[in-house]
């Protein structure tokens, strides 16, 4: 491919490679025609790789001057992703509680779990239906991002998964002074596994997977998922609402912009699907 | 008003006419400024021109020595031949009694 020959093969092949690569952020037939036009004007792998990175670049810069993607910067990545990641660890910390209530159930006096309100099966119904509310929020983020990025999301998406991963453990790490904060004793597993394993397990299936999912869904056209979008909506607002009601009418100012902060995806999605539904519906009368 | 660039482009793109793609107009531009020029500021460029309607293009048939890969075919316009026209004209009458080789003795 016109290489010069002091190159080694796999280095020249490792840059057409990244030729191929970079080509998919350009539309399919552009990249096509990029690809043949460096092929057929005998560049070398470096120059065609500093020939498309930079075709990328043009291309990446012309796409932020539409405000959508702004919005996903700001609005989403910021401050969603860190609650995100925060409301996974919150939720860590009830899998541990309700784990080590689990195993010791039976040293533990039930008058104590009876005083505290705390029970297995309660316990058990509680961190499903929140895991289900964390899985849901995090897939309408990720929708929203889709949606409002397009094709910066090769940007977008990879910030937010790095904001999620550690944009939180900064904020909110388990241990105090060295010592892992919710330690008791008697837990069927090793530490590692409360202060490491878990938190990654959870992020992962709770927010990495259905953000991403939904990241890819929101690329499509939206208008074919209508009934998952509401959905998520529904359940969203039904597993969360009691908490809304607390932090709006009790809680501060803080509180209440946090509560937009995080709720903002999904209140998105929801007027966006009524609005095109309504407009829908007008234009067919 | 067009742009140096674009002027080029076009240019090249009606010189070469019915064989106006990126990978010759690209080699026209480098044969005549005797610079290179880049895969971005090209596609760029020739997405501009299209956008003012001063060009059409469209994804040709696919070649061996491209790999298979289909060609972005240009055809100049003719709003774009009016523009490139109208270019040239300005650069022709600005130039007037102007010698660059007496002012390069000059500046010497």
């Amino acid at each position: 491919m016109g290489d010069a020959p002091s190159r080694s093969p796999m280095m020249t092949q490792a840059c057409w490679e990244l030729v191929e690569i970079l080509s998919r952020m350009l539309d399919s037939d552009e990249g096509l025609a990029v690809r043949g036009d460096l092929e057929e004007s005998g560049e070398t792998g470096l120059q065609a790789v500093w020939g498309v990175l930079g075709l990328v670049v043009r291309r990446q810069a012309a796409l932020w001057k539409d405000w959508r993607p702004w919005l996903a910067l700001v609005g989403l990545i910021g401050p969603v992703s860190l609650l995100l990641s925060l409301a996974c660890r919150w939720l860590g910390a009830g899998y541990d509680l309700y784990l080590w209530i689990i195993r010791n159930r039976r040293d533990i006096d039930p008058t104590i779990l009876s005083q505290t309100g705390l029970s297995v099966p309660g316990g058990i119904v509680l961190l499903g239906l929140r895991s289900l509310l964390l899985f849901c929020w995090s897939w309408a983020t990720g929708f929203v991002l889709g949606a409002m990025s397009r094709r910066t999301i090769w940007f977008n998406g990879i910030l937010f998964c790095l904001a999620l991963f550690f944009l939180g453990s900064q904020l909110d790490h388990p241990y105090q002074d060295g010592v892992y904060q919710y330690s008791v004793d008697g837990w069927p597993l090793p530490l590692i596994f409360y202060t490491a394993i878990l938190p990654l397990i959870l992020l992962t299936t709770l927010i990495l997977l259905p953000s991403l999912w939904g990241m890819h869904q929101g690329l499509q056209a939206p208008s074919r998922l209508l009934l998952t979008i509401l959905w998520v909506v529904a359940v969203v607002i039904a597993l969360s609402v009691g908490s809304w009601l607390g932090w709006a009418f009790d809680g501060s100012l803080q509180r209440r912009l946090l509560l937009l902060a995080a709720y903002w995806p999904v209140g998105y999605l929801a007027v966006t699907e009524i609005g095109q539904r309504w407009h829908h519906r007008i234009g067919s009368i | 008003m067009l742009g140096e660039f674009e002027y080029l482009t076009l240019t090249a793109a009606t010189r070469l006419g019915e064989y106006a793609y990126g990978a010759a107009i690209r080699k026209e531009i480098e044969h005549a400024t005797a610079h290179r020029c880049s895969i971005g500021a090209l596609y760029t460029t020739l997405d501009r021109l299209e956008a003012k309607g001063f060009i059409k293009t469209w994804m040709g048939d696919p070649t061996p020595q491209r790999g298979g890969r289909s060609k972005r075919m240009v055809r100049v316009t003719a709003s774009g031949v009016r523009a490139a026209s109208a270019f040239y004209a300005a650069v022709r009458r600005i130039s007037e009694g102007v010698s660059w080789e007496m002012h390069r003795a000059a500046v010497r």
